[in-house]
């Protein structure tokens, strides 16, 4: 009797088990949605759009590495890499491997964010608000815009003005990824095709774009990147009109400080695009490498600033009348000794420096924008605060790339050149100039936008050199990362690797 | 469904035999163990050719009827030889049965029941619990190395409770897991590293209290691993834990103590041949800038500048300072000790086995600490003649105090990159200014403490529907909580940007699994015995987490989250898995001799696409046993030889378990919340299949004094699931295909011997195997790099899986110091070159061994054992990725002493380039310069034990008493000039989800020596 029980019930156990067990095979990720709810609405498209900003400001791009891979790559004597990286190390050697991180990374964030855009761009037929569907597109192409003139000026030989630019530039994706086929193995666009696409996607966004946009792209953003990359073609007037249409927009004005430029949580004045970076998102990089420990960055900060750089500002001799103690409260900038002292003349932090020395002064608050370590090394402050924004797009900018336009024209649209760069020096509490040269305009924007990624686009732009590269070296261009020719046999690698 | 299942039942109860035997004569008798003259509860007793038979009591005792004086008895027990006799006149039978030191009549495990080795047509691997008992080691598939052939094990590092790697007949896949499916008591449990994907892993194995074991079955063919199906293309690890047996009650004592220390020590430069090295490298590097070395930019100044600092007003240029940071890493008296407590018996209805454990254990690295408190209690009850029911149950708390991964500044090893002029401490405070991150500042300012609650419990109930025919219900939990707590004080280099860092990461990964399945063992026509088994299998595992990440501490004492200011980040997520199956098998042995094997599984998983989401995984083997046949039987020299051959379908599942659909994740900006694409569909993701045919002969001589096996393999993977590299510019990097093959071929010998026997006894085992892996096919691409400047592990068609890819490396020009790689380009390939980008990329060696194996000598002499186990590894390279930092040229971290061997002066004949600060000058990480030889031969236990005569033991109302000495590691013998040969960086091991990385292997980077631990023990019965 207690058998066939125990029978039944084992049996009817087993059968309810089973019976339910089928549709338990169907989990769906609790984290995540299909695609094509993801481009279903307006609502979503914009969040879609979100994605793309979120993925523009990633470390390895707007984040802040690929302003730092034009510094080291365009570095020579002003600074030095002294971390532990190989990969930046390489950037800064000039000895990069086909299968350099920074390489491979810009390149691969780059076009994550394009195919974002893409599918931003796919989707704009949801919109039934017109304003809402022109914002969308706008910011979209500015954001594609962005990350191929990123591209073009690192995969690539220089924009050279007056030829034809047939050389290789980068492999242009303008629609969304729905599989893997042949047809993704996408090859190399001309160097021209990339550039005439860059600058419709941003005039395209110009017009589409509202005037004021909270940290979003602005139509002045547009301008703003249309003026930096017609400079790079060689077409000044074009560049000079779209930095004056910033500058006289009345949207934006210059800190009254040169420091508040800087380390910024919330967008200053004069930022007119600006990746931002909070505690709880996104990754301030240039704070990790050019930073010390103690301000968020890595251990001994990896980018130490040399003599050459801080004897290009103006300093005078002064006698010391009496005892100077580098007590911190010099220079009074987040409680350290501004570090040319400690640096320039020999000093620590801690010194006395005795009365009846001469040591030199600043006359250049931009000077003062470096801190010494206790090693020695000298840092900049630009980027101290770990959660602070990423510095796009500066006001400051728009005055020097109108100074330069004018100059080059021979023109006064919105300002004289001199005006343009007194404005940018007297922020500074620099010496104004009398008289404005083109070579004063350069040597302006190394002072004033030092370390914010202009450094290796201008040295070619400008068809200088980097010791002994040539601007257009075969070592100042990436390679085209070795992933990617290992599995899309159209790439073609540049001249110099293999 | 449920039809389907009725009609299976159906099946079964129609299928009946009974056998009626005539009864008259009985015979009474008692029997005895030689080792210890107690009584043998449990042995069974039966007529021979009949099923008829019964069980000896609690006393040995036993009764049975008989037919004739003709009967014979065969008296059998596992792990003794089995006794037959002829009963005569006679009406008591008293046996003395002694141990089976041959390993044919052990019973295996086969998933789902067991079998009789002897008739095994498969490749399973046995390991008995006796042999891992005590090893002073925290993690449970380490005790395992080099005992099963064709079992490799590496661990990643001398780290305390992280990831190992265990891989059975070679790596059968690129991107799923290649660990085998670990089953306790049934039980497939979390095997996977569930901690914090951004460290280390962790190892789930480690909550295992390995004293508990009773035996480990290793299956290793299709035909023994074909019935867990989708899960068995690595293999199945079973381990089955201990039971009581019916009897007196036993109560078992153990205690061991010991220490550990590094297996080896390496050597830098001290603080003159530092200063040395770095004045020469800056000046070189101004010869090249052209500058004077007085100029105040200069190399030379810069470093001198940098040498003041680090010595930090010491006088450097004398050596004042000559610090060996080596030896702040180690804890060179790290102590281990360990308790278990354990009583087991029972009635005739009720048996237990219950156990509890304390173990204590000091890691080399200093503030590295695993702690684990494990009980367990299995019982069985047999509640009818019919009805029995029973439970495993384990409760564990491991607490592991960890240190950062090997790829961390505060790592303890990476502390040997510190100038020797630099001081460890100054004026009684960790010195702060050092050249990288003091991380002894991190004993005191940083805990990483990971504490894990592991339950593991199998309930049973089995109905024995008609003599042979029983039907068995299983529930099954595997129930894992771990907390991850992380406090970084505001003076750690994790901390002071903040004022303090504190993370808390809870998971909880809740397994469970229910199985029914009937097994019915026949013999029809006294010819043909069968054993049947079938039945269904469901499980599903849910790994819930949550984690917070905070800042701001008022102060250094506070270390939970519920004191910071800022709550920087908190997040939590779900992750789900479910497998639903079907299984059957079938034994058949036909007149002794010759047996064959049919099973199939069938599994469907979540993991897959809608267009396959279930699959069919066959397997049958064949086996001839010849030395049954009259022309063998009579042979003296052969005592036993079976031929067996098995072919069968096994696969593999073990990938993340949502990467069928096409997905947006959600990806937030400056506050606002969005979309972003993460994953590309593919609906008809499904398995990847590993064929395998094994054709194997089991041997006897000499009356089972050698015996032995040999195996020979093929393996073949297809469908790999592979996380394959699209073009960046579809704006994703990969994608979970079906492409690709991949094969594993080998051959595994076991030999074991009984050499001596009487009153010196010696017997021996020794095993190797060889496994050759290659790709086969990877798609369009004919390579895989995900190799970066430093990291050169590919998978490479026609290549072993992870063979390192860079350049050669040709040495040092003698005029002038350049570094040279060979060209290797096809016109000119012993050409060299001093620019690295010229040279081509070539195989440089492969990071899977040719063979391994182990050897293992058991001595005994009157109350003395002796236990020797050699370990080795053979043929594989090592890849030092530090090596760009400790044996460069190029920077300030300290070099290895070779650094001394630089080129300093034309001519100068060596293979270290010139140093060169802040040039690379040989230091790039992809090149041969760095690879190295990684065979070894471990001493990897000794142990030399006494047991106290019974005599003396009476007088103190023991029962059994033994002293023993034990170490692990004592010795290793190795060419390979970093710690030590067994390591793969653990920062590499695991992805950036969390999971296994298979390519990268064989990887050392600041990686801590294995520990070499030498404990005392005593264990007492009474």
């Amino acid at each position: 009797m207690i058998n066939k029980y125990i029978n039944l019930l084992g049996l009817s156990l087993l059968i309810t088990v089973f019976t339910s067990c089928g549709d338990e095979l169907d989990l769906e990720p609790p984290a995540a949605i299909s695609e094509d709810l993801a481009l279903s609405s307006p609502e979503n498209i914009q969040a879609v759009l979100i994605g793309a900003y979120d993925e523009l400001g990633v470390d390895d791009l707007f984040g802040g590495e690929t302003l730092m891979n034009s510094e080291l790559l365009g570095g020579n004597g002003e600074i030095l890499w002294s971390g532990t990286f190989n990969a930046p190390k390489e950037v800064f050697n000039k000895q990069m491997q086909t299968v350099n991180d920074n390489a491979g990374e810009v390149w691969l964030e780059g076009y994550e964010t394009i195919n974002i855009t893409n599918n931003v761009l796919s989707g704009l037929d949801v919109f039934d608000d017109v304003e809402d569907r022109n914002t969308v597109e706008g910011e979209a192409k500015f954001i594609r815009a962005m990350v191929y003139f990123e591209l073009i000026r690192f995969y690539a030989q220089p924009y050279e003005v007056g030829t034809t630019n047939s050389q290789d530039g980068v492999p242009l994706v303008l629609e969304p990824t729905r599989g893997i086929t042949d047809e993704s193995n996408v090859a190399r666009s001309s160097v021209e095709a990339v550039y005439t696409q860059i600058v419709s996607d941003l005039t395209d966004a110009k017009s589409l774009l509202p005037a004021v946009n909270d940290e979003f792209a602005s139509s002045s953003a547009a301008s703003a990147l249309l003026a930096r990359v017609y400079l790079t073609m060689g077409n000044f007037a074009s560049a000079r009109d779209e930095a004056s249409e910033v500058i006289e927009s009345g949207n934006f004005s210059l800190n009254s400080s040169f420091e508040n430029a800087f380390n910024n949580d919330a967008n200053s004045a004069e930022d007119i695009f600006a990746i931002q970076v909070t505690t709880q998102d996104g990754t301030n990089a240039l704070n990790t490498f050019f930073a010390t420990q103690r301000f968020g960055g890595r251990t001994g900060g990896d980018i130490d600033i040399l003599n050459a750089h801080l004897a290009l500002y103006e300093t005078k001799d002064t006698l010391l009348s009496s005892n100077l103690v580098l007590n911190g409260s010099v220079f009074e900038l987040d409680g350290d000794v501004a570090s040319f002292i400690t640096f320039g003349n020999g000093y620590s932090l801690g010194d006395t420096i005795p009365s009846g020395e001469t040591i030199s002064w600043p006359l250049d608050d931009r000077l003062m924008m470096f801190y010494g370590e206790t090693t020695g090394d000298v840092l900049t402050y630009k980027f101290t605060n770990q959660f602070g924004n990423v510095p796009i797009l500066r006001l400051a900018e728009m005055y020097l790339i109108r100074a330069e336009a004018n100059l080059e024209e021979g023109t006064t649209i919105g300002a004289t050149p001199l005006e343009d760069i007194n404005t940018i020096r007297d922020r500074a509490n620099a010496p104004l100039l009398a008289s404005v040269t083109l070579d004063d305009v350069y040597m302006e924007r190394r002072l004033e936008l030092a370390f914010e990624g202009h450094k290796i686009h201008d040295i070619k732009r400008l068809q200088g050199s980097v010791g002994n590269f040539a601007y257009n070296a075969e070592e100042l261009v990436f390679p085209i990362p070795q992933r990617e020719r290992n599995v899309n046999p159209n790439l073609t690698q540049n001249a110099g690797y293999n | 469904m449920m039809n389907k299942l009725l009609l299976t039942f159906s099946l079964w109860f129609s299928v009946g035999i009974s056998m009626l035997l005539a009864q008259d004569k009985t015979i009474t008798g008692t029997v005895i163990s030689e080792a210890d003259n107690s009584p043998l509860p449990g042995v069974s007793i039966v007529v021979k050719g009949s099923t008829q038979g019964t069980i000896s009591n609690i006393d040995g005792a036993y009764t049975i009827n008989v037919p004739s004086p003709e009967t014979t008895l065969v008296f059998t027990f596992v792990g003794m030889t089995p006794v037959e006799r002829v009963v005569g006149n006679q009406s008591v039978i008293d046996i003395t049965m002694t141990e089976d030191v041959t390993s044919l009549s052990e019973i295996v495990i086969t998933g789902y029941g067991e079998q009789l080795k002897t008739d095994l047509t498969g490749n399973i691997a046995k390991i008995s619990g006796d042999d891992i008992q005590n090893m002073p080691v925290t993690n449970f598939e380490e005790t395992l190395q080099g005992r099963a052939t064709g079992v490799f094990v590496e661990a990643s590092n001398g780290k305390l409770g992280q990831g190992i790697k265990m891989r059975i007949r070679g790596s059968s896949s690129v991107t799923a897991d290649n660990q085998p499916l670990f089953v306790v008591d049934g039980v497939p449990i979390t095997s996977q590293n569930v901690g914090d994907p951004t460290e280390a892993a962790t190892n789930p194995l480690s909550d295992i209290n390995f004293n508990d074991v009773e035996s480990i079955d290793i299956l290793k063919d299709a035909s023994a691993a074909a019935i867990y199906g989708s899960r068995a293309a690595n293999g199945v690890v079973i381990i089955t834990t201990k039971k009581g047996v019916r009897g007196k009650t036993k109560f078992n004592l153990n205690y061991q103590t010991g220490v550990s220390s590094p297996t080896n020590k390496r050597e830098w430069l001290n603080a003159e041949q530092y200063v040395d090295y770095i004045l020469d490298a800056a000046g070189n590097s101004d010869r090249i800038d052209g500058v004077e070395i007085d100029d105040p930019d200069s190399w030379t100044s810069y470093a001198i500048g940098r040498l003041e600092n680090l010595s930090n007003g010491t006088d450097w240029r004398n050596g004042e300072v000559d610090t060996n940071w080596e030896d702040q890493i180690y804890n060179d008296n790290a102590t281990n000790s360990r308790v278990d407590l354990s009583a087991s018996g029972g009635s005739d209805k009720t048996q237990f086995y219950i156990s509890g454990s304390y173990l204590d254990q000091e890691g080399i690295l200093i503030g590295n600490e695993l702690e684990r408190i494990s009980g367990r209690i299995n019982l069985d009850h047999q509640a009818t003649d019919k009805f029995k029911f029973g439970m495993n149950m384990s409760l564990a708390r491991t607490s592991n105090n960890r240190v950062s991964d090997d790829n961390s500044f505060s790592t303890p090893v990476q502390l040997i990159a510190q100038a020797p002029i630099s001081q460890v401490k100054i004026d009684g405070e960790y010195n702060t200014n050092t050249l990288y991150y003091n991380g002894l500042i991190d004993l005191d300012g940083v805990s990483r403490s990971d504490v894990t609650f592991r339950n593991l419990s199998n309930f049973y109930g089995a109905y024995e529907i008609i003599p042979g025919l029983t039907a068995r219900a299983e529930f099954g939990i595997d129930l894992l909580s771990q907390n991850q707590d992380r406090f970084y004080a505001s003076y750690t280099d994790g901390g002071n940007g903040t004022n303090g860092y504190g993370t808390s990461r809870w998971t909880r990964v809740f397994n469970y699994n229910t199985k029914a399945y009937l097994n019915y063992d026949f013999t029809a026509a006294d010819l043909h015995d069968f054993s049947i088994t079938g039945g269904m299998e469901f499980q599903k595992s849910n790994t819930d987490y949550t984690a917070v990440e905070a800042q701001e501490f008022p102060v250094d004492d506070l270390k939970k989250i519920i004191s910071a200011a800022d709550i920087a980040s908190g997040t939590s997520n779900l992750n789900q898995f479910a497998f639903l199956s079907y299984f059957g098998r079938v034994n058949y042995k036909f007149n002794n001799k010759y047996l064959l094997t049919l099973s199939a599984r069938v599994d469907g998983s979540s993991r897959f696409g809608q267009n396959n989401k279930y699959g069919v995984f066959p397997a049958g083997s064949l086996g001839w046993i010849i030395s049954e046949e009259g022309f063998l039987q009579d042979s003296e020299v052969l005592s036993f030889l079976k031929v067996r051959a098995s072919y069968g379908i096994t696969g593999n599942a073990s990938i993340g378990n949502y990467e069928h659909y096409g997905l947006f994740d959600a990806e937030g900006y400056n506050g606002n919340s969005g979309l972003q694409p993460s994953q590309i569909p593919n609906p008809d993701l499904t398995w990847e299949k590993t064929a395998q045919t094994d054709v194997g002969f089991d041997f006897g001589f000499f009356n089972d004094r050698l015996t032995g096996e040999i195996d020979y393999y093929y393996k073949k993977s297809t469908d790999l699931l592979l996380n394959v590299n699209v073009p960046g510019t579809s704006g994703f990097r990969t994608q979970t295909q079906n492409i690709g093959e991949l094969e594993n071929k080998g051959v595994e010998l076991v030999l074991n011997g009984t050499i001596l026997t009487g009153e010196f006894k010696w017997n021996s085992s020794f095993n190797i195997a060889l496994n050759r892996n290659k790709i086969l096919d990877l798609g369009e691409s004919d390579i895989i790099d995900d190799g970066s400047s430093r990291v050169m592990n590919v998978v490479k068609v026609g290549e072993p899986i992870g063979v390192f890819y860079g350049k050669e490396y040709a040495g040092v020009n003698s005029t002038n110091g350049d570094a040279l790689y060979y060209l290797n380009t096809e016109d000119n390939p012993r050409g060299t070159t001093t620019e690295f980008d010229e040279a081509e990329y070539v195989t440089l060696g492969s990071p899977n061994p040719d063979f391994v194996g182990g050897f293992t000598n058991n001595f005994a002499y009157k109350n003395f054992d002796l236990n020797i186990f050699f370990q080795f590894v053979n043929g594989n390279k090592v890849h030092n990725v530090g090596g760009v930092f400790q044996f460069a040229g190029d920077w300030f971290d300290n070099q290895q002493i070779d650094e001394v061997n630089r080129w300093q002066n034309a001519g100068d004949v060596t293979d270290v380039p010139e140093a060169r600060l802040g040039y690379t000058n040989g230091g790039y990480g992809r090149s041969s310069r760095y690879l190295y030889d990684g065979s070894y031969i471990r001493l990897k236990n000794i142990t030399l034990g006494y047991n106290v005569p019974s005599s003396t033991l009476n007088r103190v109302f023991l029962s059994s008493a033994r002293i023993y000495v034990s170490a692990v590691n004592l010795l290793t013998f190795t060419d390979y000039p970093g710690w030590d040969p067994e390591v793969s960086a653990d920062y590499l091991t695991t992805n950036a989800d969390g999971s296994a990385n298979n390519v990268i292997q064989g990887t050392d980077f600041y990686s801590a020596p294995q520990a070499k631990t030498i404990t005392f023990g005593v264990k007492l019965g009474f």
